[in-house]
C-alpha cells in the first residue's frame, strides 16, 4: 500500500514546519559567522552580539517587554520555569497554582516541597478549565508568595484569565509566574498591560523557532538567585555572577544557532501579526470541534468556545488512545500525540488518567483540508472495532 | 534618517568601577551639528564648540562624543550597551528632525558652587548615590560627573523644594 502524505498535527509538542527564513538564518549564522557573542572584541563577535540583541528586541516587541535586556535566554520553557521557581521560592513559602499545570511546573514544585518545605495549593477548577476565582482570592489572602499559572493548558486547551489572576495576586502581595509555553506566538501577550512578574516561554512551539531555545521575562527590578553559575564574558575576576540581567542568568555559551533561527521566526510573527495567527488557528479549531461533534462515540475535552487555543484532546469510546494515534499514523499518515502529555494533573481533572487521551494540535501552516482529513480518518476508526 | 547606526568598535572593563564596562563606538555620521542641541538638553553636559566635543551623563552612564566617535562608560553589560545605543541613535535622530524648534546652546555651563549644592542635598550621608558623603556627591555634581537623579532620597516629597532649586541651578 502506498504511504499517505504525512500530515503533522502535533504542534502543541513542537511546531512544524518552520518559516523558511528560520532554516536560512541558522545556516547563515553557522557558516558565515560562527563566533561567540558577549566575549571577543573582533568585528564578527560584535556581529554575533548584535544578532542576540536583535532577537531579544524582537521578542520584547512581541511580548510587550519594555527593554530587551529583560528577556533572558534559556534552552526551553522548562529551564525558564526552573529558574523562576528555584530562584524565587524560599523556605516554607506558599505557592498557588492550577490543577492543569504541566510537569515543567509540578516537578520543580515537588522538589521544592521536599527541599524547602514549600506548600503547594491549587485553585479549584472545572473539567473545562474554568478557575474558581473567588476561592483563588480567598487562598491568596491567606499569604501566598507566588501564583504560578500556565497561560493555557496543553491538554484542555483552556486559556487562563491572566488579567484577573494578576490583579488578585498583586492585591495580596503575591508575585506572578506565567508559563506561556503554549501561548507565546499564538495568543496576544503584553506583559506591560498585564503586569506579570515573570513569564516563561519556549522558542520551538508557537514562536516557530528551533528546539533548544526559550526564555524568561523578568519585570524590572525583580531579582532571582541564579540556577547556574559560570562564565558570562565580562567581570571575570569576580568569583560571583554579575548583578545585572540578562548576563546574571545566562552563564555559559548560548545556543546562538538556535537564537539565529528564533530571530527569523519572531520577525516572521511580527510581520504577519499574532492576531492573524490566532484568527487562523481559531478557525481551524472551530472546524476541529465541529468535526469531532459529528463523530459518534468521540468525546473531546475542554470548552466549546472561541477562547481556547489550537489543540483538542479526545477519546473514542472503547478505543485505547495510543492505538488510535498509531492507527492514524500507520494508515493515514497523520501525526498526533497520545498519552498524558506531561500533564497528569490535567488528565486527572478530565478523568482520563492514567491512559490519557489523543491530542490533535494545529499550527499556522495547517489548512482546513488538513482538519477534514483528520476528521474523516477518525470517523472511519470510530466506526470500526478497536485494534 | 540623519544617523543610520552606531557601531561598536570595542568593549573593555571600566577602570573606575570594577563591575562596569566602557565601549568605543562609531556613528555613521559626524555629530558636530547636533552637539549644541544635546548641550541644551543635559544638565551634566560639558560642550566644547571649538573641538567639536561633548560629554554628558544620563542615568549614571557617561557619554563622550568627538565628531563621529562615541565613547560610552559605566554600563552593566553588552545587552545594556545595545539598548543605550538604540536610545542614543533615536534621541539624535529625533533631535535632528526637531532642531528647527529647539534652541542650541553654544556656551559652556558655569559651574555651580559645591557648597550651594551641598546645602540643598539631604545631608544624611546615606551613600545610595555611591559616594561616601553628600559632600563628595556635591563635588561630583559640581564637576558634572554625576546627575542629581543619582541621589534617590532627593526625589522624596520633603526635598521637593531643594530638588527644584538644584534643577534650576543645573538647567
Ligand atoms: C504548558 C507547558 N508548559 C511547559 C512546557 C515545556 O516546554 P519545553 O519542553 O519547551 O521546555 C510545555 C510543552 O512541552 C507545555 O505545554
Ligand atoms: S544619596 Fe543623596 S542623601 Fe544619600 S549620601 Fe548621596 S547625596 Fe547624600
Amino acid at each position: 500500500m502506498e504511504r499517505p502524505t504525512p500530515l503533522y498535527l502535533d504542534n502543541g509538542a513542537t511546531s512544524y514546519p518552520k518559516p523558511d527564513a528560520v532554516y536560512d538564518s541558522m545556516v547563515s549564522y553557522m557558516r558565515g559567522n560562527g563566533a561567540s557573542p558577549g566575549r571577543g572584541n573582533y568585528a564578527r563577535a560584535m556581529e554575533a552580539d548584535r544578532l542576540v540583541y536583535e532577537t531579544r528586541k524582537a521578542i520584547a516587541e512581541l511580548l510587550g517587554v519594555p527593554r530587551p535586556g529583560q528577556v533572558i535566554f534559556t534552552c526551553n520553557a522548562t529551564e525558564s520555569i526552573n529558574m523562576a521557581l528555584k530562584g524565587y521560592l524560599r523556605q516554607g513559602d506558599r505557592v498557588l497554582t492550577t490543577g492543569y499545570e504541566h510537569n515543567a511546573v509540578m516537578r520543580p514544585l515537588k522538589k521544592l516541597e521536599a527541599r524547602r518545605q514549600v506548600q503547594v495549593e491549587r485553585i479549584p477548577c472545572t473539567a473545562e478549565g474554568a478557575l474558581d476565582m473567588t476561592a483563588a482570592k480567598a487562598k491568596l489572602r491567606e499569604g501566598v508568595r507566588l501564583l504560578a499559572v500556565s497561560h493555557a493548558s496543553n491538554v484542555i486547551g483552556c486559556v487562563t484569565p491572566l488579567d484577573e489572576a494578576v490583579a488578585a495576586a498583586h492585591e495580596c502581595g503575591a508575585a506572578v509566574l506565567v508559563d506561556a509555553a503554549q501561548t507565546a506566538g499564538v495568543c496576544p501577550i503584553d506583559v506591560t498591560a498585564v503586569p506579570v512578574d515573570m513569564l516563561a516561554f519556549t522558542g520551538h512551539k508557537g514562536l516557530l523557532g528551533p528546539t533548544g531555545t526559550g526564555g524568561l521575562y523578568l519585570r524590572k527590578g525583580f531579582e532571582l538567585s541564579t540556577l547556574k553559575e559560570g562564565g558570562t564574558g565580562g567581570m571575570s575576576l569576580s568569583p560571583f555572577p554579575p548583578d545585572d540581567p540578562p548576563d546574571r542568568y545566562e552563564a555559559g555559551t548560548m545556543n546562538i544557532s538556535g537564537i539565529a533561527g528564533l530571530h527569523a521566526s519572531v520577525r516572521y510573527l511580527l510581520d504577519i501579526g499574532v492576531d492573524a495567527v490566532r484568527a487562523h488557528e481559531a478557525e481551524l479549531t472551530g472546524l476541529l470541534l465541529d468535526g469531532f461533534e459529528s463523530i459518534p462515540r468521540l468525546t473531546y475535552y475542554g470548552p466549546r468556545s472561541a477562547g481556547r487555543i489550537g489543540l483538542v484532546s479526545f477519546n473514542i469510546e472503547g478505543h485505547d488512545p495510543h492505538k488510535v494515534s498509531m492507527r492514524l499514523d500507520r494508515d493515514y499518515g497523520i501525526m498526533v500525540r497520545s498519552g498524558l502529555h506531561c500533564a497528569p494533573e490535567a488528565h486527572r481533572l478530565l478523568g482520563t488518567a492514567p491512559t490519557g487521551a489523543v491530542r490533535a494540535s494545529v499550527g499556522y501552516f495547517n489548512q482546513p483540508s488538513d482538519i477534514a482529513r483528520l476528521v474523516g480518518a477518525l470517523g472511519e476508526i470510530a466506526s470500526r472495532p478497536p485494534d | 534618517m540623519f544617523l543610520q547606526s552606531i557601531d561598536i568598535l570595542d568593549v573593555d572593563l571600566c577602570v573606575q568601577l570594577p563591575d562596569k564596562f566602557v565601549a568605543r563606538t562609531r556613528a555613521s555620521a559626524d555629530l558636530k551639528e547636533i552637539m549644541p542641541y544635546l548641550n541644551g538638553m543635559f544638565r551634566t553636559s560639558v560642550y566644547n564648540h571649538g573641538d567639536g566635543s561633548i560629554k554628558f551623563t544620563n542615568d549614571r552612564v557617561e557619554y563622550t562624543i568627538i565628531n563621529d566617535q562615541v565613547n560610552i562608560a559605566k554600563f552593566a553589560n553588552r545587552t545594556e550597551l545595545h539598548e543605550l545605543l538604540d536610545w542614543l541613535r533615536d534621541l539624535i535622530n529625533d533631535t535632528y528632525e526637531s532642531r528647527a524648534e529647539m534652541t542650541p546652546l553654544y556656551a559652556r555651563r558655569k559651574p555651580v558652587p559645591v557648597f550651594f549644592i551641598y546645602s540643598l542635598l539631604p545631608g544624611t550621608n546615606c551613600q545610595m548615590c555611591g559616594e561616601k558623603t553628600c559632600m563628595a556627591f556635591a563635588a561630583r555634581l559640581n564637576k558634572l560627573e554625576a546627575d542629581i537623579d543619582a541621589c534617590p532620597p532627593l526625589s522624596g516629597q520633603e526635598y521637593d523644594a531643594s530638588r527644584r532649586k538644584l534643577e534650576g541651578a543645573f538647567a
